[in-house]
């Protein structure tokens, strides 16, 4: 069995000062599905990840670049009412958020202070390809809008 | 190998595989000892590997006489951030992804 997954419940009022900034950013977010979806995919990826650790496969994900991740990740999938990303764990401790629907492959890794790193593919060719440092997420709000026309449309 | 970003801290200097013609000399599914509800296999070939700046080699352990590694993996994320990250894109596109239990 995983460890809980250390955030309140959402809707629960803003964290108290001193809590994680993942605490934080989901504590403050909007009760909604693409949120509720959201949290279901960190939950799943931290229980991986605790799995791949007690296998000696992985480290654990770096809270404050999880923290990092939904901070940054939240108001798009959010505001957008996008599907929610594939979630996981990747090496060192960083973490992965990935589309893969509607013509589009948007991969997106946080690795701490090597910042974001976004693929962007459009098997449409509407969006630019783009591989590289994406630290605004410049690119992948680009990307994710065209991806919330094709989800939503 | 320390992690540049955290000091005091290391990171993985390899990426730990499977090595195909060991399992298939123990007549063992490719798959072993993978939790398919959790996980998913696929199948990376040492050309590619070598194609992309990685050493590739059998390194069998005490737990695992079927292992080998992907080398250099740290040392591109430490040397180049940029090239560590093309280099998992190269290895992920020329990967083909195994279905359970499958054999050789």
């Amino acid at each position: 069995m995983s460890q809980p997954f250390p955030v309140p419940k959402l809707g629960q009022p803003a964290a108290p000062p001193g809590a994680s900034g993942l605490t934080t950013a989901l504590a403050a977010a909007a009760d909604d599905a693409a949120t509720r979806a959201f949290h279901a995919a960190v939950t799943k990826a931290m229980e991986l990840s605790e799995a791949m650790v007690v296998a000696g496969d992985a480290e654990p994900i770096d809270q404050t670049i999880l923290a990092d991740t939904v901070r940054l990740l939240l108001p798009a999938i959010s505001s957008l009412g996008l599907p929610s990303p594939v979630v996981l764990p990747l090496q060192n401790g960083g973490i992965g958020a990935e589309w893969h629907e509607r013509g589009m492959n948007i991969e997106l890794r946080f690795r701490g202070l090597s910042g974001v790193y976004a693929v962007i593919e459009d098997a449409r060719g509407i969006v630019p390809e783009f591989h590289g440092r994406d630290p605004s997420l410049q690119h992948a709000v680009s990307a994710l809008q065209e991806f919330a026309r094709r989800s939503n449309g | 190998m320390a992690d540049p970003a955290k000091p005091g801290k290391t990171v993985d200097e390899a990426l730990s595989v499977n090595v195909q013609s060991s399992l298939a000399a123990a007549g063992l599914d490719l798959t072993r000892g993978m939790d398919a509800s959790r996980f998913y296999a696929v199948r990376i070939r040492v050309g590619d590997c070598h194609a992309n700046g990685l050493e590739a080699f059998f390194d069998p352990v005490p737990d695992n006489p079927h292992h080998g590694s992907i080398w250099d993996l740290a040392a591109v994320f430490s040397a180049d951030p940029d090239r560590y990250e093309r280099a998992i894109d190269a290895l992920a596109k020329v990967s083909t992804i195994l279905p359970d239990n499958a054999q050789i």
